[in-house]
């Protein structure tokens, strides 16, 4: 039986990393920082995405903590920052979702429940492939057959950067890249560590601003090369 | 070799199917330098994550601290 979680009390936490994302990530914040404990990643961002997200930890000095990287790593480099923080912090239950808005915090609860009702180590939101536009479709279509070749891991959505996970198995994780390669080695790591895993739908928001970010095709290729790389110095 | 038996280079190509000891040296440094990229490639990534591993300690300890000096 699953018990509702107060999330600011037990553990749950937030983690969102944010590069440039000045125009979005305060609207953001304001709508979370009532209800979970957040840790902001602001990945060396060239505009007030830190000043931004500072200025929103004054009026939610206990919940919401600010980290940042003086240089630009990555989204995979700005994650694994935010589950440290996040952990040092007690968590016990860690969500990350993007800085840019794209999505529905309605579903954070969705992807809470298997979590703390003991049916997952790790949540993965999958998003409705068909209302991507096509360049989106395609890249991301490509990277779940390219993610089932190399890491033997077959998900609906293998870039989605809305999951959750178990604090004690994060330690477990053992990811190279700092960029978006870092999202597929999270799937992989599913595998090779037997964690039980669920897919949760999730809607997304597309925007301008969103679409210009996240996997597309120039993406998708990057990260391929990688795995190739990775695939022959015996990485995984 | 080469100095010591100057037909030496010759016999080396003509054993890997190519005609002179010039196309030969050729050919290896070709390779030769292709490993190097390939090694240099390996010393820039561990250090992107060695640089990745410094920035990510520094972002944690800073806003530890910070934590900790406002309570």
């Amino acid at each position: 039986m699953c018990h509702k979680v107060n999330q600011i009390m037990d553990g749950l936490f937030l983690v969102i990393p944010a590069f440039n994302e000045s125009s979005r990530l305060g609207n953001l914040l304001e709508k979370l920082a009532n209800k979970y404990n957040i840790v902001v990643v602001d990945d060396g961002s060239n505009d007030n995405t830190y000043e931004i997200a500072k200025s929103i930890k004054k009026k939610y000095p206990n919940n919401i903590f600010v980290c940042k990287h003086f240089l630009n790593r990555g989204v995979g480099a700005a994650t694994k920052t935010g589950m440290a923080d996040a952990i040092a912090h007690g968590a016990k239950y860690i969500i990350t979702i993007d800085g840019d808005g794209q999505h529905d915090i309605k579903d954070i609860d969705n992807i809470v429940r298997p979590l703390t009702c003991g049916v997952a180590d790790v949540v993965l939101g999958y998003r409705d492939f068909h209302i991507m536009p096509f360049s989106k479709k395609f890249a991301n279509k490509m990277m779940n057959i390219v993610t089932r070749i190399f890491y033997n891991v077959n998900v609906r959505d293998s870039q989605s950067g809305f999951r959750g996970y178990k604090s004690d198995i994060i330690p477990l994780l053992k990811i190279h890249s700092d960029r978006y390669g870092a999202i597929s080695e999270f799937t992989r790591e599913i595998k090779t560590n037997n964690l039980k895993f669920e897919e949760v739908e999730i809607q997304t928001i597309y925007t301008d601003e969103t679409q210009a970010k996240g996997t597309n095709f120039k993406v998708g290729l990057k990260i391929f090369f990688k795995m190739i790389s990775d695939f022959l110095r015996g990485k995984y | 070799m080469v100095t010591i038996v100057p037909d030496f280079s010759a016999l080396l190509a003509q054993f890997f199917g190519l005609g002179r000891g010039i196309d030969l040296l050729i050919v290896f440094s070709i390779i030769g330098a292709y490993y190097l990229l390939f090694r240099l490639y390996l010393k820039i990534e561990k250090i992107q994550q060695d640089i990745t591993s410094l920035i990510t300690h520094l972002a944690i300890e800073e806003e530890v601290n910070e934590d900790i000096s406002k309570k």
